[in-house]
C-alpha cells in the first residue's frame, strides 16, 4: 500500500461514516422530539415513529456493513506525535462509536418488538419492506413494562452517544486547529492535505 | 406458457370456490332467490387512522337473499365474509386486521349478517333487521337499503355505520379511539340477477 493511499480512509469508509453520522444525528433529534410530542398530535408521531425505525435499521446495517469493511481495511495511521494515551482514548472512542451504533437500534428493535402495540403496528421500512419484531417476546406477561425497560435503555445510550458525538467532533477539531495535523482529513470527503 | 398456467390456475380456484358455495347457491336458487354477482358486488368499509380518513373492502363474501318485494314475509338474507379477506391498501394496516387484536382472523375467520325480518320503509328502500356477529359478539342491526328491480336483474346499495369496540374489534391499546377511530361505516353495492 502506498503512502498516498493511507493518507486518507478508503472512500467506501468516508462514505459510510457521514451517512451514518448525518442519520445518526437526525434520529437524536427526531428520537427526542417525537417522543416529547403530545399524545393529542397523534398523526405527526406515528409517523416520525415509523420513520424513525426506518432510518434505525438502516443505521444498524449500514454499521454492520462498515464494520466488515473497517476489519478488513486499514485505518489511516495515527500521527507520530500523538502520546498512547491519545492514541488510546482514539480507540477506545471509536470502539465506543461501534458499540453503541449496534446497541441503540437493537435495544430499539427490542422495544417495538416486546411493545402492546408490536402487533398492530408492524414495521414496514420506509413503507414498503417488512421488518419482523424479535421473536423473543410473544409470551410475555407484562409487555409494558419490558418495552418501557428497553426504551430507557435506548434513551440512556441515546444520551451516551450524545456524550460521545460532543467529544469525537472537539478531538477531530482539535487536532485539525490546534494540533493542526491530518486526522481530520482522513475522513473529510475531499481530500484536503496538510504539508 | 406462464399465462396458460396462470389460467389453469385461476380456472381451478374458480372451480374449487363454486364447490364450496354450492349450499348457498342452492339457497339462492329457491323461488324469490338472488344469486349475486360477484364481479360487481362491493362490501366495503371506511374509518379512520390516526385522523385520516382510509376505505377498505372485503374481496370475499357470500350472500344468500331472498327477496320478492311483492311478499316480504318470505324474505330472508345471509351475508358471511371472509374475514381475512379485509384489505385497505396499506401494508401496515393490512398486516394488524387479522391479528388477535383486531379481527382475529383465525379464531372469527367469519362474519355474519342474518336478517329475516325485511321491511319497506319507502320508495324502493327497505330495512334489513337481523343480527350481526362479529368475532365473539353478535348484535342487532338494522340495515338500511335501497333496491332497484329490472326484470331479472337488482341492484341494491347499503350502508351503516358501527361501533367497532362493540364487536370487540381493537382491543387492549386500541379500545379507544386515539389512534383508530371508532365508528367504522360499512357499505354494500350487490348485484343480483334471478
Amino acid at each position: 500500500m502506498t503512502a498516498a493511499a493511507q493518507d486518507r480512509y478508503t472512500s467506501v469508509a468516508i462514505a459510510l461514516h457521514w451517512l451514518i453520522a448525518f442519520m445518526v444525528v437526525g434520529q437524536i433529534a427526531g428520537g427526542l422530539f417525537m417522543s416529547n410530542l403530545d399524545d393529542d398530535q397523534v398523526k405527526l408521531k406515528f409517523e416520525l415513529y415509523q420513520w424513525h425505525k426506518s432510518f434505525g435499521v438502516s443505521v444498524l446495517l449500514l454499521t454492520l456493513v462498515r464494520l466488515g469493511w473497517r476489519l478488513t481495511h486499514k485505518a489511516p495511521a495515527l500521527p507520530a506525535a500523538m502520546p498512547a494515551w491519545e492514541r488510546l482514548a482514539a480507540r477506545g472512542a471509536h470502539v465506543g462509536f461501534y458499540v453503541l451504533l449496534v446497541a441503540i437500534p437493537l435495544a430499539g428493535w427490542a422495544l417495538v418488538s416486546s411493545s402492546p402495540y408490536a402487533d398492530s403496528v408492524q414495521t414496514y421500512l420506509f413503507g414498503v419492506i417488512h421488518w419482523p419484531h424479535l421473536p423473543f417476546f410473544t409470551g410475555v406477561e407484562d409487555r409494558e413494562a419490558v418495552s418501557d425497560g428497553f426504551a430507557e435503555i435506548h434513551e440512556y445510550l441515546a444520551f451516551a452517544m450524545i456524550g460521545l458525538i460532543g467529544l469525537h467532533v472537539a478531538a477531530a477539531l482539535k487536532h485539525h486547529f490546534i494540533n493542526k495535523d491530518s486526522v481530520l482529513a482522513h475522513m473529510l470527503p475531499i481530500a484536503r492535505r496538510k504539508g | 406458457m406462464k399465462s396458460q398456467m396462470l389460467a389453469a390456475l385461476a380456472a381451478a380456484i374458480s372451480l374449487a370456490g363454486c364447490g364450496a358455495k354450492s349450499v348457498e347457491a342452492a339457497e339462492a336458487a329457491s323461488p324469490g332467490g338472488w344469486i349475486v354477482d360477484k364481479a360487481n358486488s362491493r362490501l366495503e368499509f371506511s374509518g379512520a387512522q390516526t385522523g385520516d380518513a382510509f376505505t377498505g373492502a372485503f374481496g370475499a363474501f357470500d350472500a344468500a337473499i331472498v327477496l320478492d318485494p311483492a311478499d316480504l314475509s318470505a324474505a330472508s338474507i345471509k351475508v358471511v365474509v371472509d374475514i381475512s379477506s379485509a384489505k385497505t391498501g396499506d401494508r401496515q394496516r393490512d398486516a394488524a386486521l387479522p391479528t388477535a387484536d383486531w379481527f382475529s382472523a383465525k379464531a372469527f375467520p367469519k362474519a355474519t349478517f342474518a336478517a329475516s325480518e325485511i321491511v319497506a320503509v319507502g320508495d324502493g328502500a327497505y330495512e334489513a333487521r337481523g343480527k350481526l356477529t362479529i368475532r365473539e359478539a353478535t348484535r342487532d342491526l338494522a340495515l338500511p337499503f335501497t333496491l332497484a328491480i329490472d326484470g331479472d336483474k337488482a341492484v341494491a346499495d347499503g350502508a351503516a355505520t358501527l361501533v367497532r369496540t362493540d364487536f370487540g374489534v381493537g382491543q387492549g391499546e386500541f379500545a379507544t379511539g386515539q389512534w383508530v377511530g371508532l365508528d367504522v361505516k360499512v357499505s354494500f353495492h350487490i348485484e343480483a340477477s334471478r
